[in-house]
């Protein structure tokens, strides 16, 4: 047998609900309508038997009453009988007279109370179902006579019939209404599923575009809206995989060419002079350690992201490791008379690991002093924000970065200015490299930059809780 | 010691519930008591036949349809269809005596005129069955499926059994125990009278189908054959011979017909609510009104209604049963 599809058995439920809410109600219906309206005939037939017998004077039955009840009954719809036949009243009940009265012992009883009594059902002396009242004729406790009024119950029925007459029609547009509904309820419910389920079908194949169309905002809905996100996501990491890709072999085809180039001209003795001879050859291992140290920061970026090397945490005196960095930029700054202002807080402990620490520390001094021209100031400050929270900013008076290039900052391979930061030595791997250590760290970056004014990085790190 | 009681007391307790048919208030023998079986239910009332008052009722809790009153008065029968025995009771002292284990079925019964033995009608097996004063079966002699009425003359010598289904009088010979004939009477016969000064017996009944009888049918003692009908609507079913008179009950229309020795009527009065059961005694009719569960009590020289006494739910039978000093 064919599986079902999801909408195949909602729908299906929709139906097999509908079908069996009618069946029940037109059953209630049925049996409302029955008691109601069977309860009515017996009320009615009760109080015209009741209002008959008001007529009655005691004593015997005469005949001017008799002939009374007969004219009521050629008027009345329900048979009326007046019986005063003693037999018929079970007056003889303490004995075995095998006679089929109209009016059993225990009916009997209940006349003789004053009671009328109501019975339903099939009456031999009629041959058919009735629906009989019996009412006293009292007098004391002589019961002289009774008054039985009956309806065949076919006519009771027959109004049962007339409503369903009624009913099925409104039915059967009602169950089309909603089984017409529950079809549009059921395609929107399930058209987004399934262009989900072909859309990963597509990405699988590597095609990443999704476009669900989000109808509803109901779960199906918000799934919908996910499934979007992710596609974008994936789409998104995807291309900046490929990316990356392209950018390693870009940045690494640069100095393997240039290396290429130089050493087939030493090779061809192009070289004329011995001076020329060690240019070229100064040029090759400039680019060899540029490559050296791209292939490095490319390694430690793969060792953080994919966390292969655990942090060494330990406390330490954050304001010492930036001093010792400092101690060694110290020259270069000199030589590019850019003047290196401190402001620490020596009393700021962190939980991290020294050496990556200092990498963060090196790589941030590294781009502001690359960037800062001569004349410059780069200033490091460590303070604290809070009891839990310490702060290093690297400020600058570099030339800044555009406010809309901001957010990009941290990515793999983007430069600000791509040229230039190439000739001046970076891999565009640094801040990469800053980024994911103070992640490890529980810390977090941000970059302000005002164009021609200067950049400001600042680097909030969790600090060592001193316990009172 | 505690668990003996203990064991003693629950034997008690099923000997009581469950063996022995309870005792109930004695019925001192020097008292006049009306005796009324309210089959509905299922009691016994013990009325003063003085002045009404309630004397005592047994509450016999078992369905019982009617019953006998042995004629040294100490004695009180209780039979049912549905019974599977004959329950007997001793008046003065309350208790009942040993069940007479006759199975089920027992209809009527009547003691012969001496005490000596009691006739019992059954509808099982379509019989009248003889005991002795202890219960012990004498013979049995078949009838008409269910002998409802039995009528014993003065002398206890022949009995007649009027069969209720398929309307046949037989006649007993009480002496030989054999059924010595039998004639056709009407369907649902019940109740009847042996003037045998007369020579007649006279029978009412129910009359059968929707048919009700009206008539009283009165049949040669000699030979069983139809005198005459006697008109007496409707539905007479018990019958009253005194020094005033042939009285005559009518359940159907609530009536006491009264005829003289001869047969002539004389008059009739209306009186209670499908009334089964007329006793005379003390010059007075006592009539048990079934439907309103009372005995009334009417002057037999004037019919005029004297009392009403509360009896049980529907008292179907009656006995006077005279006090003795």
């Amino acid at each position: 047998m064919r599986r079902l599809r999801l909408g195949q058995k909602i729908w299906l439920s929709i139906g097999a609900a509908v079908v069996v809410t009618l069946a029940f109600s037109f059953g209630l219906l049925n049996y409302f309508y029955r008691t109601v309206y069977m309860k009515e005939v017996e009320r009615t037939l009760i109080a015209e038997g009741t209002s008959l017998a008001r007529d009655y004077r005691g004593g015997a039955v005469t005949e001017a009453y008799r002939r009374q009840i007969e004219w009521y009954d050629e008027k009345s719809t329900a048979t009326i009988l007046l019986i005063d036949n003693p037999r018929e009243l079970s007056a003889c009940f303490p004995f075995p007279v095998h006679y089929d009265a109209l009016v059993s012992g225990r009916d009997r009883e209940t006349l003789l109370n004053g009671k009328p009594v109501v019975k339903t059902g099939y009456e031999k002396r009629f041959g058919r179902r009735v629906m009989a009242v019996v009412v006293p004729l009292l007098d004391g406790r002589r019961l002289e006579g009774a008054i039985y009024l009956y309806l065949p119950l076919a006519d009771v029925q027959a109004a049962t019939k007339r409503a369903a007459a009624v009913f099925w029609p409104f039915a059967a547009v009602f169950a089309g209404a909603l089984l017409v509904a529950g079809r549009r309820m059921v395609r929107q419910m399930t058209e987004p599923l399934q262009a989900m389920e072909q859309a990963a079908e597509r990405m699988a194949e590597g095609r990443y575009e999704a476009d669900i169309p989000v109808r509803s905002d109901d779960e199906i809905g918000r799934l919908a809206k996910a499934f979007n996100q992710m596609a974008d996501a994936i789409a998104k990491e995807d291309e900046r995989k490929r990316a990356f890709l392209a950018n390693v072999s870009h940045e690494l085809r640069t100095p393997l060419s240039y290396m290429k180039g130089y050493s087939e001209a030493l090779l061809a003795g192009l070289a004329k002079t011995e001076e020329e001879e060690k240019a070229h050859l100064r040029l090759i291992h400039r680019e060899t350690e540029r490559m050296e140290r791209l292939v490095r920061d490319l390694l430690d970026l793969a060792r953080l992201e994919g966390q292969s090397v655990p942090l060494e945490r330990a406390p330490l005196a954050f304001a010492q490791v930036i001093e010792d960095v400092i101690a060694t930029y110290e020259p270069i700054a000199a030589q590019k008379r850019i003047e290196l202002a401190c402001e620490l807080d020596y009393d700021i402990i962190v939980n991290g690991d020294a050496d990556r620490l200092e990498q963060v520390v090196r790589n941030l001094l590294d781009n502001a002093i690359r960037y800062t021209p001569e004349g410059g100031v780069v200033t490091v400050r460590l303070s604290r924000l809070s009891e839990t929270e310490g702060e290093l900013v690297v400020q600058d008076t570099g030339k800044g970065i555009p406010k809309d290039q901001l957010p990009f900052l941290g990515q793999r391979f983007f430069r600000v200015d791509r040229a230039r930061t190439r000739k001046e030595g970076g891999t565009g791997l640094g801040l990469a490299i800053v980024k994911q250590i103070v992640s490890l760290h529980d810390g977090a970056i941000s970059f302000d930059s005002d164009l021609g004014r200067g950049t400001t990085v600042s680097v909030r790190l969790p600090l060592v809780w001193e316990e009172e | 010691m505690k668990r003996a009681s203990v064991s003693v007391l629950l034997c008690w307790f099923f000997l009581l519930s469950g063996c022995v048919h309870p005792s109930f208030p004695p019925v001192a023998a020097s008292l006049s008591v009306v005796i009324s079986l309210d089959v509905k239910a299922e009691t016994v009332t013990f009325l003063n036949a003085e002045n009404g008052r309630k004397i005592a009722r047994w509450n016999i809790n078992e369905p019982f349809q009617g019953g006998a009153l042995s004629p040294d008065g100490r004695t009180l029968l209780l039979y049912g269809r549905e019974l599977d025995g004959v329950y007997r009771y001793d008046l003065a002292t309350g208790k009942p005596l040993s069940e007479w284990k006759t199975g089920s079925g027992i209809v009527s019964a009547a003691p012969s005129p001496d005490g000596r033995t009691w006739f019992l009608g059954d509808s099982e097996h379509h019989a009248v069955r003889v005991v002795s004063r202890v219960g012990k079966e004498i013979a049995r002699l078949s009838v008409g499926h269910s002998p409802m009425t039995l009528l014993v003359n003065r002398q206890g010598t022949e009995m007649y059994a009027l069969d209720f289904q398929d309307g046949r009088a037989f006649v007993i010979d009480t002496s030989r125990l054999r059924v010595i004939r039998s004639f056709s009477v009407p369907k649902m016969a019940l109740g009847g009278l042996m003037r045998e000064q007369q020579g007649e017996l006279w029978i009412g009944g129910h009359g059968s189908g929707s048919k009700v009888e009206t008539n009283i049918h009165v049949y040669s003692l000699r030979d069983g054959r139809l005198l005459r009908t006697v008109a007496a609507p409707v539905m007479p079913v018990d019958f009253v011979e005194t020094s005033r008179g042939v009285f005559v009950l009518s359940h159907g229309s609530n009536t006491i017909h009264r005829f003289s020795p001869s047969g002539k009527r004389l008059g009739s009065i209306s009186v209670g609510a499908n009334p089964f059961a007329m006793e005379a005694a003390f010059g007075q009719l006592y009539i048990a009104s079934y439907d309103s569960d009372e005995i009334i009590v009417v002057d037999e020289a004037t019919l005029r209604p004297l009392a009403r006494w509360k009896t049980g739910d529907g008292p179907l039978q009656l006995f006077i049963r005279e006090g003795r000093t």
